[in-house]
């Protein structure tokens, strides 16, 4: 920021009044000027234009007034009659020539009498056409030649007047040709009548100076640029000053007239108009110096001045006043202010003023006593938190290792405990850069990235493994703060460490003990796929199994099939002929072992689906009563056949949800059981089924030996035969009760046996009203 | 009743033969799948016993190829099967419009039963 110029409020006051006061004073001036100006060059010119437009025309008309009296005297008959004798014959006898003059002498006279004071002739003279002065008032001229003389040489083409000195007297001298009676102008002129008047009248014109004021005149110049009249400034300047003026070229040369500042015949700038009557040979100039014209402005210009100086000098004056009044409670708000600045709050500011000054004053004291008290309060706060810091510092010291580094990582301060792990003095560490306590375990982007982090003014958190100065290593968590001066730029950080070394080990064994695992994972890995794949080689061998079985078991009912077949047509009589009683009895024989032979077939088969948990439901509504008569038809004839009493003890009208087929086959099973087991005579089987606890419960006793205790347990066991001896009485595959273990679990439902060796047995299970199979395929 | 049984077992389909025609029905036979197809394909039967496990052309081929020909109503199919197929994939082929399935082996009685059963079903429309 660039510093402002000190100018005091006194010199400011002043200058800018004065500028206030001088540019109005000036302006008004510059209107004043112009406005003045303008009105006195109109006045002039409109003064200039009627003194030369009305003097030229007066004079015009006296010059044409004058010509023509002279003229009427040129007619005369006295004079006309002398001439034409005394041109006829130029020695007059002195007689005549005393008569002529008597006559006119008599004519001039009667003329001049008639004129009166218009005109005064001074001088007559009439010349005859050779140039002799015939008759002249003053006789000593009469006889003369005139001949070469101009103003006569002029005269016998025109009448004309012009001024000219004669005698040293300024006269107009007027000359007009004389022609024969009633020959006016016809022919040549007989003479030339040359008449001196007075010039009073035209002096009365010219000289007159009403309205010219001081330096104004009104004067003729003839075509020689000959002064023609007096001048008011120069003696008898006439017929001798040369006026080669501006107007005077403008008239002779373009019979111009011109209004203009130029320099006169004295060379003084004057404001002039001018008359030109070339046709006369005359130009009347009218003409007042310049300088008189604009005296007025003059005066003006030397009042303003005046003024400006004297409202200069009371403006100076009334700011040097008001500067003052304002200034000096400034500086005493100044002194004031001095005293703050250089700390001292202490000293109120007192100024007794009722403007904005004081005010300000007032303000300002309240602003100093505000500031003392903030003041206050910020010394006491500054002193709370130095005790709070204080705290906390001894208390961050007494948990943790601390060192403080400038920005360029030198140690300037550390704790207790960084003493104590570093194992240097706290001497050989301040100086030092923190580098000094480097491990060399992390690698050179470690630190790189740690320095970007906080030399960026961020927060660094990281874990760092140290060399103290025995060698050991030690391992702490570290948090690096970086305190950043008023740019952001850091200027110096805080490294917060603690020590970690114990976990860092304990995590070290963690990582090798993971390690051995992991190891050891691969290995258990490689054992588990050559399981899986030993486990797929069998999976493979089971299929085989499975299929072996599947086909085995086609293979072999497809002969059963005409075998029973043909052992029914045998047995029907109709279709094959009658057969006598053995060859019917070998005929059953054959049929009843082909039919256990299936069920044996079909025995093994479901014991390999329950085996492999694959035994399949078709679950539906089953109707118990139809079940009733299928077993009643199916068993009718071995029932008789051996001498069973069998006895049906349903609850009628049961229905339930399960599979139809396999509860048929776990009743065969139970059923067949029973009539393997009952005596030969005497047998008794029971075939019963209710509700029992929502459930349906079926049962089947018979009065067989019943199954000793110890043996009961291993009933339900696959191919579990009571009497395993060579010698047993019983046949089967023991798989009947297996499979219908597998077939009432599986729907859901319970089987078991109720026995006592000697006391028969009681097969029941019971079902659920619904049974839920996940296997069926059904639905 | 005109029957129809297809079966590879010349044993199974003489036993048949002999035992249905006793009864008084018109029953013919073929020992090939092939065959068994044309002549299904050709006439129509009041009943056809039909084994699945054939050399040349399985019963269930047969079933695909009448199923695709839109003719599996025209005639009741009974499969009459000694493979351990299972009671759900005998659902899935009654509903293709198998009427049923009669396990190998099978009594005589159970044989009459069926046939009786088929007889006693409304005249399938040709």
């Amino acid at each position: 920021m660039q510093k402002p110029v000190f100018i005091n409020i006194k010199s400011k006051i002043i200058f800018v009044s004065l500028f206030l006061s001088i540019t109005t004073l000036f302006a008004v001036s510059v209107l004043s000027f112009i406005s003045a100006d303008n009105l006195l060059r109109e006045r002039v010119s409109d003064q200039l234009l009627s003194e030369s437009s009305g003097r030229g025309a007066a004079i015009r008309s006296l010059i044409d007034n004058r010509v023509q009296q002279i003229r009427l005297l040129a007619a005369n008959e006295v004079i006309q009659k002398g001439i034409q004798q005394f041109n006829e014959n130029a020695t007059l006898d002195s007689q005549q020539l005393a008569d002529y003059r008597k006559e006119f002498e008599i004519e001039v006279e009667s003329f001049q009498r008639v004129a009166g004071n218009s005109v005064i002739l001074e001088n007559v003279k009439v010349i005859g056409k050779n140039g002799i002065v015939y008759l002249s008032s003053d006789p000593s001229e009469e006889g003369s030649d005139y001949s070469a003389n101009e103003t006569f040489k002029r005269g016998t083409t025109e009448s004309f007047l012009e001024f000219a000195p004669v005698n040293d007297q300024r006269k107009a001298v007027v000359a007009v040709p004389i022609f024969e009676h009633g020959k006016i102008e016809t022919t040549a002129p007989i003479g030339v009548l040359v008449a001196t008047t007075d010039t009073e009248a035209f002096d009365e014109i010219l000289l007159n100076r009403k309205g010219l004021g001081a330096t104004g005149e009104v004067y003729i110049v003839n075509g020689n640029r000959i002064m023609i009249s007096e001048s008011r400034f120069i003696e008898n300047a006439a017929f001798r000053q040369v006026v080669d003026t501006l107007p005077v070229r403008e008239c002779f040369d373009n019979g111009d007239e011109i209004n203009a500042i130029y320099p006169d015949y004295r060379n003084i700038p004057i404001v002039g108009f001018s008359y030109c009557a070339r046709d006369l040979g005359f130009v009347l100039l009218a003409e007042i110096d310049e300088a008189e014209i604009f005296s007025p402005i003059t005066q003006l210009r030397n009042a303003i001045i005046a003024a400006a100086v004297v409202i200069s000098g009371v403006v100076v004056v009334i700011s040097l006043y008001v500067s003052r009044t304002i200034t000096k409670p400034i500086t005493q708000l100044m002194g004031a202010v001095d005293k703050i600045s250089k700390g001292d709050y202490t000293h109120s500011v007192k100024i007794q003023s009722g403007d904005e000054i004081g005010q300000l004053a007032m303000q300002f004291d309240m602003m100093r006593k505000s500031v003392l008290e903030t003041n206050m309060n910020l010394n006491r706060l500054v002193r709370e938190r130095t005790k709070d810091l204080t705290d906390m510092t001894n208390a961050l010291d007494a948990t943790a290792i601390v060192a403080v580094t400038d920005k360029d990582g030198t140690i300037t301060k550390v704790n207790n405990k960084f003493v104590e792990i570093s194992k240097y003095s706290e001497k050989e560490l301040v100086g030092q850069n923190h580098r000094i306590l480097k491990s060399g375990y992390h690698p050179p982007e470690f630190f790189d990235a740690m320095w970007k982090t906080i030399s960026s003014g961020k927060i660094f958190e990281g874990e760092i493994k140290n060399k103290a100065k025995d060698g050991a290593h030690y391992w702490v968590k570290t948090t690096i703060v970086p305190f950043l001066d008023e740019n952001g730029q850091p200027k110096q950080y805080i490294a917060i460490h603690n020590d970690i070394t114990n976990l860092k080990n304990t995590e070290e064994q963690l990582q090798e003990a993971l390690a051995r695992d992991r190891a050891n994972a691969e290995i258990i890995k490689m054992q588990v796929e050559e399981l899986n794949k030993t486990n797929e080689e069998l999976r493979q061998k089971d299929k085989l199994k499975d299929e072996f079985l599947s086909m085995a078991s086609h293979e072999l009912k497809t002969p059963l099939t005409p075998i029973i077949g043909w052992c029914g047509a045998l047995k029907s009589n109709t279709i094959l002929g009658a057969l006598t009683p053995e060859q019917r009895a070998a005929v059953d024989t054959i049929e009843k072992n082909a039919i256990k032979l299936e069920k044996m077939i079909s025995d093994m088969l479901d014991a390999q689906k329950l085996e492999l948990n694959e035994l399949k439901f078709n679950i539906g509504e089953v109707d118990i009563d139809k079940i009733v008569r299928n077993v009643q038809r199916d068993f009718e004839f071995i029932m008789k056949e051996k001498n069973i009493e069998f006895t049906i003890n349903v609850q009628p009208g049961l229905k339930l949800r399960s599979d139809e087929a396999r509860i048929m086959q776990v009743l065969n099973a139970l059923l067949y059981n029973s009539i393997d087991f009952v005596p030969k005579n005497n047998g008794k089987i029971e075939l019963a089924a209710k509700v029992d606890d929502g459930k349906i419960v079926f049962g089947v006793k018979d009065n067989g030996p019943g199954i000793p205790k110890d043996k009961q347990q291993f009933l339900f066991k696959k191919f579990y035969q009571v009497d395993t001896s060579l010698k047993r009485k019983h046949g089967g595959t023991g798989l009947g009760l297996a499979i219908s273990k597998g077939i009432v679990t599986g729907l859901g439902g319970t089987i078991w046996v109720d026995t006592e060796e000697g006391k028969g047995s009681s097969f029941y299970f019971s079902l659920p009203r619904e049974s839920r199979n996940e296997n069926s395929h059904n639905r | 009743m005109r029957i129809l049984i297809i079966d590879d077992s010349a044993d199974i389909t003489d036993l048949l033969v002999k035992v249905l025609t006793t009864v008084g029905h018109d029953v013919m036979s073929s020992d090939s799948g092939k065959d068994g197809l044309e002549m299904i394909l050709k006439e129509k039967f009041d009943l056809i016993f039909l084994d699945i496990a054939m050399p040349d052309f399985s019963g269930l081929e047969i079933i695909d190829s009448l199923v695709q020909a839109g003719r599996i109503k025209d005639s009741p199919v009974v499969l009459f099967t000694a493979s351990s197929i299972t009671d759900s994939e005998v659902n899935e082929l009654i509903k293709k419009g198998v009427h049923s399935c009669l396990r190998k082996p099978v009594r005589i009685e159970t044989l009459f039963e069926k046939v009786q059963e088929i007889s006693q079903l409304p005249a399938a429309k040709s």
